[in-house]
C-alpha cells in the first residue's frame, strides 16, 4: 500500500483530511483489488484499535478479546447490504428539541392557513346568491366545456341549440299571433249574439251591431 | 475540516457503501461490547450487532448531523439488543449506559460485567505491546501521536505547539501510527 493512501488514512480518522481526500481514499477502495481493499481495510480497523488503546477506551469499554467482534465481521455487514438500499427520508414530526422560533414559524403557518381557509370557505358561502343567479350562465358554459371533447359534435350541437332557439322563438310568436286573431274573433262572435239577443228581446233594445255598422258606412 | 464520521456518513448517502464499510470498522468493538452487557453469548451478539449496522444503513438517508453517528448508532444498537431480549422472553434491563458515560462504564449490578481475570490479562498485554511500541518511537513521532491520541489537540495545535508546519505533523502522526502498527497486530492478531 502506497504511503500516500496510508497517511490519508491516517488523517481522515483524526478528521483532519478534507472531502476531497475521502473520496479518494473511497475511489481507492472501490479500484484495489480484493487483497488491497483487504490491507486499507485492516490499516484502517488496526489504526482506530491502537487509538483506542492508546486512549485507554477498550480497557474502559470491556474490550475484551471474547467481546470484539470477529476479524469477518465487517465483511459479513457489507455482503448483508450488498444488495440493499438505505430506505427514503421520512416526513419529520417536530420535537421538543427544535428550537423555539422554529416551532413558533410552524404554530404561525398553520394558523395562516386556516385563517385564510375560512375566509375563503366565508367568501364561497357569500357568493352562493350570485352563483344561483349566475347558474343558467354556467351550465350552458359547462356544457360548451363538455362538448369540447369532440369539435365535431359540438359544432353539430351548437347549430342545433341555434336553430331550435330561432324555432322556439318565431314558433311562440305565431302562437301568439295566432291566439290573438282566435281570441279577437271569439270576442266578436260574443258581441254579434249578444246584440242580436238583445235586439229580439226589447224594442228599445240596442242598436243591431250590422245596423251600426252600416250607419258607419252611411 | 468536517468530523470524519460525518464525511462518510455524506458519501453512504450519496450512496457509497465502502464508507459504510469503513463506519463499521470503526465502530464494531464498541458496538459489541456495548450489546455484550445485554447479551451474553458471543455468537448473539455478533447477530444483534450485525442486525444494528444493518439497521442503521437501512435508515442512514434519516440521520441528520445534529447528533454524533456514534450517538445515533448507539441508540439503535440498545434498541436492538432489547428487542432481541424481548423476542427471545428474556427482560431487558431497566437501565442503560449512558452514551455519554460508555467510554468509561464500569458496570452495574444489573447490566452484565464482561470483565473476567483472562480479558483483563489479553487487555493488560495489548496495551503492554501498545506501550512498549510507543516508546521505542522517536522523539518527533511520539510527541506528535501522543499529543493527538492523550490530548486530543488537532492538528495545527500540534503544529503550533511543536513549531513545526500542518504537513509535518500529519507525516509524523501517520508514520508513529505505522510504526506501533508493525509491533502490535501480531500480538491482535494472535488474541
Amino acid at each position: 500500500m502506497k504511503d500516500q493512501l496510508s497517511e490519508t488514512i491516517s488523517a481522515v480518522m483524526d478528521s483532519q483530511a478534507d472531502d476531497l481526500e475521502v473520496r479518494r481514499l473511497l475511489k481507492a477502495l472501490d479500484n484495489a483489488s480484493e487483497e488491497e481493499a483487504a490491507a486499507i481495510l485492516a490499516q484502517w480497523e488496526s489504526f482506530h484499535s491502537i487509538g483506542s488503546v492508546l486512549r485507554n477506551e477498550s480497557r474502559s469499554n470491556n474490550e475484551t478479546p471474547t467481546m470484539r467482534a470477529s476479524s469477518n465481521f465487517a465483511a459479513s455487514v457489507s455482503a448483508a447490504i450488498a444488495d440493499e438500499a438505505p430506505m427514503d427520508k421520512v416526513a419529520r414530526r417536530p420535537s421538543k428539541s427544535d428550537p423555539m422560533w422554529q416551532r413558533f414559524a410552524v404554530a404561525a403557518s398553520v394558523t395562516l392557513a386556516i385563517l385564510v381557509g375560512v375566509q375563503e370557505y366565508e367568501s364561497m358561502q357569500a357568493g352562493d346568491a350570485s352563483y344561483t343567479a349566475d347558474n343558467a350562465v354556467t351550465v350552458p358554459a359547462l356544457q360548451s366545456v363538455d362538448q369540447s371533447v369532440d369539435q365535431s359534435v359540438v359544432d353539430l350541437t351548437a347549430v342545433q341549440l341555434a336553430s331550435s332557439e330561432v324555432a322556439l322563438e318565431s314558433s311562440m310568436s305565431e302562437a301568439e299571433k295566432l291566439e290573438a286573431i282566435e281570441a279577437q274573433e271569439r270576442l266578436n262572435e260574443y258581441l254579434l249574439e249578444h246584440t242580436n239577443h238583445a235586439a229580439k228581446q226589447s224594442g228599445q233594445g240596442m242598436i243591431p251591431f250590422a245596423r251600426l255598422a252600416n250607419f258607419e258606412d252611411e | 475540516m468536517s468530523d470524519a464520521d460525518a464525511q462518510l456518513v455524506a458519501r453512504v448517502q450519496q450512496g457509497d457503501k465502502r464508507a459504510f464499510d469503513l463506519l463499521v470498522l470503526k465502530y464494531q468493538h464498541k458496538i459489541h461490547s456495548l450489546i455484550s452487557r445485554y447479551v451474553r453469548d458471543h455468537a448473539e451478539v455478533q447477530d444483534v450487532a450485525q442486525e444494528a449496522f444493518i439497521k442503521a444503513f437501512r435508515a442512514i438517508n434519516n440521520f441528520r448531523s445534529e447528533s454524533a453517528f456514534y450517538t445515533w448508532m448507539y441508540r439503535i444498537a440498545i434498541n436492538t439488543a432489547k428487542n432481541h431480549l424481548v423476542s427471545r422472553s428474556r427482560r431487558p434491563p431497566s437501565t442503560d449506559v449512558d452514551v455519554d458515560e460508555s467510554d468509561d462504564y464500569s458496570g452495574s449490578n444489573v447490566l452484565q460485567d464482561t470483565q473476567t481475570p483472562e480479558s483483563i490479562l489479553h487487555g493488560d498485554e495489548v496495551a503492554g505491546v501498545v506501550k512498549q511500541a510507543l516508546d521505542s518511537l522517536p522523539e518527533d513521532l511520539r510527541t506528535a501521536v501522543t499529543l493527538r491520541e492523550f490530548d486530543g489537540l488537532s492538528y495545527e495545535d500540534i503544529a503550533d505547539v511543536m513549531s513545526c508546519p500542518v504537513g509535518t505533523v500529519r507525516s509524523r502522526i501517520f508514520r508513529a501510527r505505522e510504526a506501533i502498527d508493525k509491533q502490535v497486530r501480531p500480538t491482535l492478531h494472535r488474541l
